[in-house]
């Protein structure tokens, strides 16, 4: 096993490298620089090249991409070009709330969608099962950034329980998560309705085999065929939706940290594009990679976990 | 029997969950709204929250050119000059009088008794490190511009600056009240970095605290500011992109005021008993441009005939009272209008436009594109133009891209068509016609590729003149060729809006939809 992670590792170390060389590319070919949006639209020409050779940006391609990379080789991922601030710092600040917001709106849908998955898969055809797979398609095709809205017109607006702006102090104390609720709600919400949808059509598949019909002639109680032999057996696909949905959750929840003012890497990363901040955009990109990759490798090792059948060599 | 037990106690652990969360908030709230009364039974606390859409890029006026960065920076900042934001004149702030020995010289006597925020005494040595540092093009200041034309300067005692000048610069006193002109503690300069922490850098009501990148910046009051301590003791600018949200923090209380309220949020907001909504009538302007260096937009009669195709009136009907309407290139609010001007310009008449397209040629119309850049106000825009043009034969593709890669696409040249604005921070026409419409800016903000000798010496003529009145008079003369020659098309100017909490007062709101926090205070 630990050969198998080690090799992973070292599989991310080319992975880096793509992403970093098409990051940069796409920077670098999209109309606009972070000279012209620094300067601004009162800019005059010498002013805009003034600043275009203070970031190196006068420098040609290779030159610009290789002199960031030998910071990285050596673990600096640069300044802001807009604020001048160092990226690892910007980016450090904003991951500890955007890993929260991910966790925290991951557990509200692991809780929701597997408990709604399992009875809607041993009620099937019921009237919760129904209601639960109608609400999962809503889950799945509303905006977020409407549920967002409409949560905080609700909590926020009308009923006053809740405060709406971003992470206030830190993430774990009562404040912290009070500032949490509705945002991990919002994004919890559809992702709930996919492992819901998930767990329901796995278990169903498991619950109709032979050796399920031979634990309940054991005697066994319901509960306990349900969650040992059905649940376990069903866990694979689950995890995977789980493992992939919270790795898209930390570079995508762009939309409910807007709508909420949360300070986070999705949002960080967006404001960067449209300031065309190459380290910055990198910075966070190479670190939304890494954490994907990261989270790829922790669900194969689950999988090993719960699975006998599944080893690593 | 056992199974129903069992569904019941997922279910009830899956919304005790929830439950729990939001019935806990909803005590800790109860119990704040007590306080919250207890204290206001008190006294109110002199803190305000402003919410901004985008973060500051930086707070060293020296470095930034963005709106975001300027409202911190006024407020911990001074220039020498400002302008009167009720009369619009150019008024001494850090200077005490000035005087022109001749067209090139400016000597400017200081006034005394001034500290920045950490103590230090403000001398004329600051005022040349400041501009001196502008004028360096290591520093690559993106106003540096405004220096231009400064040749020199001198500090002949601690309280006199002498500025030569290269040639007559006649807008001196207009770039010298400019944001991007406040002077810096060269203390505070030299010692760290003030575009991210600047402790004790500028003269102004307010010190700063924190600033956490992306979330917010504190501010609090100057104890001893040479005006007198203002009676805020803390100003948040906090940082939230969505304008929806912001409203209702506003709303809510979490939020003391904004700018900027969107047509479809003013009702809401409008119609809040907690809330006042300052509406007042600004100089940003909207306009179509063309590419005067593609065809037929070099045609007058092809320029004209759009003008008259677009019924302006209609499209500020939309807009919920949040924009006016002006005939001329420089709008009312700028220093260089006169009401004369409404009587030039182009009033929605079809059949004159089609008449005029088929006298240049072109009686079946054309084809064409318009470049739009993402954002709200360019994008309603937008296919109002392209139904109206097609109207008259004139087929428009949108070309839509976002707002760096509108830039860098304009200033190429590569726009047939394109939808712009322009904000005057120093509210003198010179500031837009030199930038927009001077041949020496095709390439940067020239995005018209306007290239037309005449014009050009009518603009200089604007900079060079020192006599205010003459100033004002070559601006009037260059606004009329301006607007008669169709080098824009004006869609509306802004009416700019403030919202603002009841219990919060004396904010100084400008034309130029800024805002002073000098004399704020909450009741």
């Amino acid at each position: 096993m630990t050969g198998y992670i080690v090799k992973r590792l070292l599989q991310l170390i080319p992975v880096l490298i793509g992403v970093s060389i098409v990051v940069f590319l796409m920077i670098y070919l999209i109309p606009g620089d972070a000279a012209e949006v620094i300067a601004g639209p009162t800019a005059t020409a010498e002013e805009i090249t003034n600043i275009r050779i203070k970031l190196g940006l006068d420098q040609p391609a290779y030159v610009q991409y290789f002199r960031y990379m030998s910071g990285v080789v050596r673990g600096d991922l640069g300044y802001s070009f807009q604020t001048g601030q160092a990226v690892s710092e910007a980016i450090a600040t904003r991951y500890v709330n955007t890993f929260g917001l991910a966790l925290f709106s991951a557990l509200i849908a692991v809780i929701i969608g597997v408990t709604a998955g399992i009875i809607s898969a041993v009620k099937q055809n019921s009237w919760f099962d129904h209601i639960c797979m109608s609400i999962s398609i809503l889950g799945i095709s509303a905006p977020t950034f409407w549920i967002g809205l409409l949560l905080i017109i609700i909590f926020c607006v009308e009923l006053k329980i809740l405060p709406i702006s971003g992470l206030s102090g830190q993430l774990w104390t009562w404040d912290g998560m009070k500032h949490m609720i509705l945002p991990a709600i919002t994004l919890g919400f559809n992702s709930s309705a996919m492992i819901a949808r998930m767990t329901r059509s796995s278990v169903l598949e498991i619950i109709h085999q032979d050796y399920i019909m031979t634990a309940r002639a054991k005697g066994l109680s319901e509960f306990i065929v349900i969650m040992k032999h059905a649940f376990k057996n069903a866990l694979i696909p689950i995890i995977t939706v789980i493992g992939i949905d919270f790795g898209s959750l930390l570079g995508g929840a762009v939309v409910v940290e807007s709508v909420f003012a949360i300070n986070g890497i999705g949002r960080l990363m967006v404001q960067s594009i449209n300031a065309r901040d190459f380290p910055m955009v990198q910075g966070t990109v190479l670190v939304v990679a890494t954490t994907f990759v990261l989270i790829n490798l922790m669900v194969d090792i689950i999988y090993a976990a719960i699975d006998p059948r599944i080893s690593y060599k | 029997m056992k199974k129903s037990l069992l569904i019941m106690l997922i279910l009830v652990l899956t919304l005790s969950f929830t439950m729990t969360a939001c019935s806990s908030g909803s005590q800790t709230n109860n119990q704040q709204a007590q306080t919250g009364e207890t204290e206001k039974a008190q006294e109110v606390p002199q803190e305000v929250t402003y919410v901004s859409m985008t973060d500051a890029v930086g707070l060293s006026p020296i470095l930034t050119n963005d709106s975001a960065s300027s409202n911190v920076i006024r407020e911990i900042y001074e220039t020498l000059f400002m302008r009167d934001p009720k009369t619009g004149e150019i008024k001494p702030l850090l200077a005490e009088s000035y005087e022109n020995p001749d067209d090139n010289t400016w000597i400017i006597k200081l006034k005394q008794n001034i500290k920045f925020q950490d103590g230090t005494p403000f001398t004329s040595e600051a005022v040349k490190y400041t501009f001196e540092k502008i004028m360096d093009p290591k520093t690559a200041s993106p106003r540096a511009s405004l220096l231009k034309s400064v040749s020199s300067i001198e500090t002949p005692d601690d309280y006199t600056v002498v500025i030569h000048t290269k040639e007559p610069y006649g807008i001196m006193l207009t770039a010298l009240a400019h944001d991007n002109l406040s002077i810096v503690n060269p203390k505070a300069d030299q010692n760290g970095d003030i575009n991210k922490n600047p402790v004790g850098a500028g003269t102004g009501p307010y010190k700063f605290v924190e600033w956490v990148p992306g979330d917010h910046i504190t501010l609090e009051k100057n104890p001893d500011y040479w005006q007198g301590a203002p009676k805020l003791d803390k100003v948040t600018f906090k940082v939230v992109p969505e304008m929806a949200t912001a409203v209702s923090m506003l709303e809510t209380g979490e939020a003391d005021f904004l700018v900027g309220v969107p047509p479809e949020q003013l009702d809401r907001l409008k119609n809040n008993p907690d809330i006042d909504v300052i509406e007042m009538q600004g100089n940003p302007t909207r306009y179509l441009g063309f590419n005067f260096e593609k065809k037929p937009f070099d045609n007058l009669k092809v320029r004209q005939a759009i003008s008259y195709a677009i019924n302006r009136d209609a499209y500020i009907a939309t807009l919920n009272g949040l924009g006016y309407k002006s005939r001329g290139i420089i709008g009312p609010k700028l220093f260089g209008y006169n009401e004369e001007i409404e009587q030039h310009g182009y009033d929605y008449d079809p059949e004159k436009a089609k008449q005029l397209l088929a006298e240049a040629g072109y009686p079946n119309g054309f084809k064409t594109t318009l470049t739009v850049g993402n954002t709200d106000v360019y994008m309603k825009m937008a296919p109002f133009i392209q139904a109206q043009l097609k109207e008259i034969g004139i087929d428009v593709e949108l070309n839509v891209m976002d707002w760096a890669s509108f830039l860098s696409y304009c200033k190429a040249g590569n726009q047939e068509l394109c939808l712009n604005g322009w904000m005057n921070v120093t509210g003198d026409g010179e500031e837009l016609l030199y930038p927009q419409f001077h041949s020496s800016n095709i390439g940067a903000s020239n995005y018209s590729r306007y290239n037309k000798p005449d014009m050009d010496a009518m603009i200089m003529k604007t900079r060079v003149t020192v006599d205010q009145n003459q100033r004002y008079n070559y601006i009037r003369e260059a606004n009329i060729a301006l607007t008669d020659d169709v080098a824009w098309i004006p869609m509306f100017n802004d009416v700019v809006t403030l919202a603002h909490r009841k219990n919060v007062k004396g904010i100084t709101f400008e034309s130029n939809g800024e805002f002073r926090l000098n004399d704020a205070y909450k009741e």
